[in-house]
């Protein structure tokens, strides 16, 4: 459902009074968020699944998986069959568990079934290679599949015995034994209603491509496309035209315009096909026919997307993919990372050119009196008059509500009505969102539709975020312009007050309900809105207003890494030497209390100058003021050693013992390390050009010391004599690898 | 000093001089003459037939063993090959192509098993990889390269263009040699490109750094022609071969035509207004580029890109583009 983004992108480009910013408005926000409006009553048929493949062979959609429908369908005519519950059912069929009050018929087919599946798994393929007397077991089980259709008292088993023998012929490639099969038992069996026909029927088809017969078996193929559930993608799949001959032969075989229009609605599926001409023929040919709405609609989906599967050919050919695909979908992408305007330009006009193309169809569509159905080009037509960057307003969306009102397929366009809605919103207050809470609970109403109220409410976040922060709104700025994922790391002190005074509010819109499911699932964890705050006054070195907020929180805090720990052993992390959070913030703000009692104290600075140091992302507990972190990668703007720098510094000028001295010449001797690590990976050379392995370490010093790096290790070099140097600093792997 | 003896010295000097600028000559072009023809194989099916490799007179064969992609997953094309694959028509060298993709997503272990399961370090010894790293997938690549080092002795890579002129920046890759491919040179999916296998002005903007580069470098030449099909101002497809039907075809430009008449070709449907870009290298051209980088490279391996398109392209084309380097 990525029309909304679409629609996002495009609303945002609108040259309408509210739509100030006329740039294209591709952004790599809209390439992470992919928005579905489309509702899947946009058709009467449901085609939408196999119209979505990019690659064939690489063809991925966790939405439509063959298998999953096969097993329905099956579980479906087999509980009939059975008279027994799916999930009985799903025991005996698909679990092997055979109960024994079955009738003696159907045990035994469903042992031979089981019996020869290694016969005719996809994945057993390897293993059956290495069968010397493979094609024997195959003749054996379809002898047996045959003895089943002639013994067997139902005809539904008979005809399962049927498929089975015919699909064991067929993967053994004894076509003229499936071929007989067929021919001697099908006949009898026709007056059962089954979908095991259409397999049936693909196995038919398949055989005709194998002998060389392809028009015949692309007709089937789209035969069974059009009927079947089951076979629908392979089918789709295995139907193939390679020459004008074939194509012609086959629009001789079809029946009718209809026919003809299913063939041109294969080949607009296919990932590089110019599917708008393929429209207009289907237009041109059957004007009434469903393939012409299955084919629009298939346009609308590539137009909305932004997620997408990428494919893998050959480095060549590499990221040449489909026509729509590439222009709608790829382009977007291209635009956000594009840094030239001429290029810009070409796919702004590349993709309006397209979009016109299509608008321009559904214009004709709908001015000609040959579509019955005028559901889905009438959407179309608002639809595209947004991207088209064309002011659209709720009334629109009303006639065509109004145009509906007894079709049930209304009710799914309440997402388009709230696009629109929002496009033309110039403040926020109370009651707009009170309206907006409408919308969405309709829209949460009817989500099985196909419209996922998740996208529609980034889409909403989106839009809102600029509104809430013109109005000063602090919890509701934040939360939408997170697009309603609330992160404990990313929030303000006031923003969790917001926070706060939400929860605390009794008449909650359904809106403001929205905006707190993220919060409420983090809180749900034993999180508490008083220790995110603390995290941020520690991090902003308010070490008394953390310990407050701290000191009355009734959790069990877990203990940290020492803080105040300036080691080499262990990275500085010795657990043995941990002592709680609270007590560690508790000393925090005694030593910051102490700095101003006793500025002199030239320890007191040093260990505050140990925890800043530890409490950043180098320091062996930033966990202390953060929920989450990177190991391997830093934030600037995250990290600021200058407080750490300055308290080192004021415990230099003021310590006149030796040992102390060598401690904070250590810690700054860190500092100065962890800048140059921050200045080498923000020129995106990433610290691996000096590697600190054992057999490089010494070569990357040197190249640190020629770069100037070393001016407290110089210093240091004077504190020779003190414990501290000979226990800790000579074990320090950076400096002991060069005389400083 | 009788003028006799003087004329004798004389001529024993000049006869010396002369012999010893016969040898030099002689080893110069002895040199030269150490540079070997070898070709690639870059399809999924590897069937020798003695007809179509003997012509060749190939010194070595670069046989893409392994095609390494990703899409969700890792995707592995092993390149099919008879069981007892010989050096008869040339020395086999299997070359692994990697996408970049595989780099960012696959463990290092898993790669190295793959390559090294696949070809055998007992049978082969020199292996190329084939690679278009980029600088954020540089370390990893290199990695790979260090490792597999240590397994095959004679380990080659293949290097780009761009590669040699900005190599400070790309770096170079921890092999023996490197295989420089000229061609490729244009962005196939840019409409301007005038040939994107071979543009000559294009590639002569690259000719930097050659004598810089810190490794020995060999050299790939094209022999390979395509179609690239435009459709709504977007390169579609590729398609392989030059068969075309000009009953149905608009010529709107040296090499470059226009639909007039949908209908099918090698498979494909090519809808009224779409675009052929034939891209094909030309003698002259390829025999222009040897006389530009004759002297810019020291190379030891002329390698044609590919072997099945060597017929077509000319044998004695072929020897003539070798001859110009030695």
């Amino acid at each position: 459902m990525n029309i909304l983004k679409t629609f996002i992108i495009f609303s945002i480009s609108f040259p309408t009074l509210l739509f100030a910013c006329v740039d294209f408005g591709y952004g790599t926000y809209y390439i992470q968020h992919g928005y579905n409006i489309l509702p899947k009553q946009l058709l009467s048929h449901e085609f939408r699944q196999a119209t979505r493949s990019n690659e064939m062979s690489f063809y991925v959609d966790k939405e439509f998986d063959q298998r999953d429908v096969t097993k329905k369908v099956n579980l479906a005519e087999w509980g009939k069959f059975l008279n027994r519950p799916e999930k009985e059912v799903e025991k005996i069929i698909y679990r092997k568990k055979i109960s024994k009050n079955l009738d003696r018929d159907t045990k035994a087919y469903l042992n031979f079934v089981h019996r020869v599946e290694p016969l005719v798994d996809f994945d057993n393929q390897w293993e059956r290679s290495k069968n010397t007397h493979l094609d024997d077991d195959y003749k054996q089980a379809i002898a047996d599949a045959e003895v089943g259709i002639t013994t067997a008292k139902k005809p539904f088993l008979k005809l399962r015995y049927l498929f089975s023998a015919m699909r064991l012929a067929h993967y053994s490639k004894h076509y003229t034994i499936e071929e007989r099969l067929y021919q001697s038992h099908a006949n009898s069996l026709q007056n059962i209603d089954s979908e095991v026909w259409q397999w049936i029927d693909a196995l038919k088809a398949g055989m005709d491509k194998q002998r060389g017969k392809r028009v015949e078996a692309a007709y089937q193929f789209a035969q069974i496309f059009a009927r079947s559930k089951t076979k629908r993608y392979s089918a789709y799949i295995d139907f193939s035209i390679k020459s004008d001959q074939e194509w012609q032969a086959l629009m001789s075989m079809c029946k009718d315009n209809n026919e003809k229009a299913l063939m041109h609605f294969l080949r607009a599926l296919t990932p590089k096909a110019n599917s708008l001409q393929e429209l207009q023929t289907i237009y041109q040919i059957a004007p009434n026919s469903v393939w012409l709405d299955a084919l629009l609609t298939r346009e609308l989906e590539y137009v909305q997307f932004a997620k997408y599967e990428r494919d893998s050919l050959s480095q060549n050919n590499e990221s040449i993919v489909g026509v729509n695909k590439t222009m709608l979908i790829d382009d977007i992408e291209r635009y956000g990372i594009a840094d030239q305007l001429k290029l810009k330009d070409q796919l702004t006009q590349r993709r309006s050119s397209y979009i016109n193309t299509l608008s321009n169809i559904v214009s004709k569509i709908r001015s000609e009196d040959k579509h019955k159905d005028l559901f889905t080009a009438d959407f179309a037509e608002v639809y595209l008059r947004l991207l088209k960057q064309e002011a659209v307003h709720i009334h629109d969306v009303g006639q065509l509500e109004l145009r509906y009102a007894k079709d049930p397929r209304v009710n799914y366009i309440q997402a388009l009505k709230l696009w629109v809605y929002l496009e033309n919103l110039p403040i926020i207050n109370t009651a707009i969102e009170a309206e907006i809470s409408i919308y969405l609970k309709k829209i949460q109403q009817y989500e099985s539709g196909g419209v996922n109220l998740k996208d529609v409410m980034a889409y909403t976040y989106h839009k809102l975020s600029p509104l809430y922060a013109k109005q000063k709104a602090s919890f509701k700025t934040y939360i939408s312009t997170q697009a309603g994922v609330f992160d404990p790391d990313s929030i303000h002190v006031f923003e969790v007050r917001g926070l706060h005074a939400l929860f605390s509010k009794t008449d909650r819109n359904f809106l403001e309900t929205q905006m707190l499911i993220s919060a409420n699932e983090f809180l749900k964890y034993g999180n508490n809105l008083n220790e995110i705050m603390a995290k941020k006054y520690l991090s902003a070195g308010l070490f008394q207003q953390a310990n407050q907020l701290l000191a009355d929180l009734p959790k069990k805090i877990e203990s940290q890494y020492n803080l105040f720990n300036n080691v080499l052993s262990g990275n500085n992390k010795d657990k043995s030497k941990a002592i709680s959070t609270k007590a560690t913030v508790k000393k925090l703000a005694e030593l910051q209390n102490k700095t101003i009692s006793q500025p002199d104290d030239a320890n007191t600075h040093y260990l505050l100058a140990n925890a800043v140091y530890n409490m950043s992302w180098f320091g062996n507990s930033p966990m202390l003021t953060r929920y989450s972190r990177s190991t391997s990668t830093w934030k600037r703007g995250e990290i600021n050693l200058d407080k750490a720098k300055k308290h080192y510094q004021t415990a230099l000028n003021t310590a006149s013992d030796e040992e102390l001295k060598a401690k904070i010449l250590y810690g700054l001797a860190k500092i100065e390390f962890a800048e140059k690590y921050m200045q080498v990976d923000e020129k995106g050379n990433g610290f691996s050009a000096y590697s600190f392995e054992k057999l490089e370490r010494k070569a990357s010093v040197e190249k640190l010391k020629a770069e100037d790096f070393g001016k407290y290790f110089k210093k240091l070099a004077q504190y020779k004599d003190t414990q501290y140097y000979r226990e800790v600093i000579q074990q320090c792997n950076i400096y002991n690898q060069s005389s400083w | 000093m009788n003028q006799s003896k003087i004329t004798l010295i004389v001529l024993v000097m000049t006869l010396l001089v002369a012999s010893l600028y016969w040898l030099f000559f002689y080893l110069d072009a002895g040199s030269h003459s150490k540079i070997k023809v070898s070709y690639y194989h870059w399809k999924s099916h590897y069937r020798p037939k003695a007809e179509q490799l003997k012509p060749l007179q190939a010194h070595q064969l670069y046989i893409k063993f392994l095609d390494m992609g990703y899409s969700d997953k890792l995707e592995l094309i092993q390149t099919r090959l008879p069981k007892n694959l010989d050096d008869q028509y040339g020395k086999i060298v299997p070359v692994v192509y990697i996408d970049n993709r595989v780099l960012k997503h696959t463990g290092m272990q898993k790669l190295l098993k793959i390559i090294t399961e696949n070809i055998a370090a007992k049978r082969y010894q020199s292996v190329q990889l084939d690679c278009d790293w980029t600088l954020s997938t540089r370390k990893r690549y290199f990695d790979l390269l260090h490792q597999l080092g240590k397994t095959y002795s004679d380990l080659s890579a293949t290097i780009r263009l761009h590669q040699v002129k900005y190599f400070k920046k790309t770096g170079v890759p921890p092999v023996k040699t490197g295989v420089l491919m000229y061609y490729n040179m244009s962005d196939i999916r840019d409409l301007n490109s005038k040939n994107a296998i071979l543009d000559l002005d294009i590639a002569r903007q690259y000719h930097v750094n050659f004598r810089q580069y810190p490794l020995p470098l060999n050299l790939a030449f094209p022999l390979y022609h395509q179609i690239r099909l435009i459709r709504q101002q977007k390169v579609v497809m590729i398609l392989i071969g030059s068969a075309l039907n000009h009953n149905k075809l608009d010529k709107i430009a040296p090499n470059r035509y226009q639909v007039n008449t949908a209908h099918y070709i090698q498979g494909q449907y090519l809808y009224k207004g779409d675009q052929l870009y034939v891209d094909q290298v030309e003698v002259e051209t390829l025999k222009e580029a040897a006389y530009t980088l004759k002297p810019l490279l020291k190379i030891k391996e002329l390698i044609f890109y590919e072997l099945n398109y060597a017929k077509d392209f000319g044998y004695e084309h072929i020897k003539n583009i070798h001859h110009i380097f030695n």
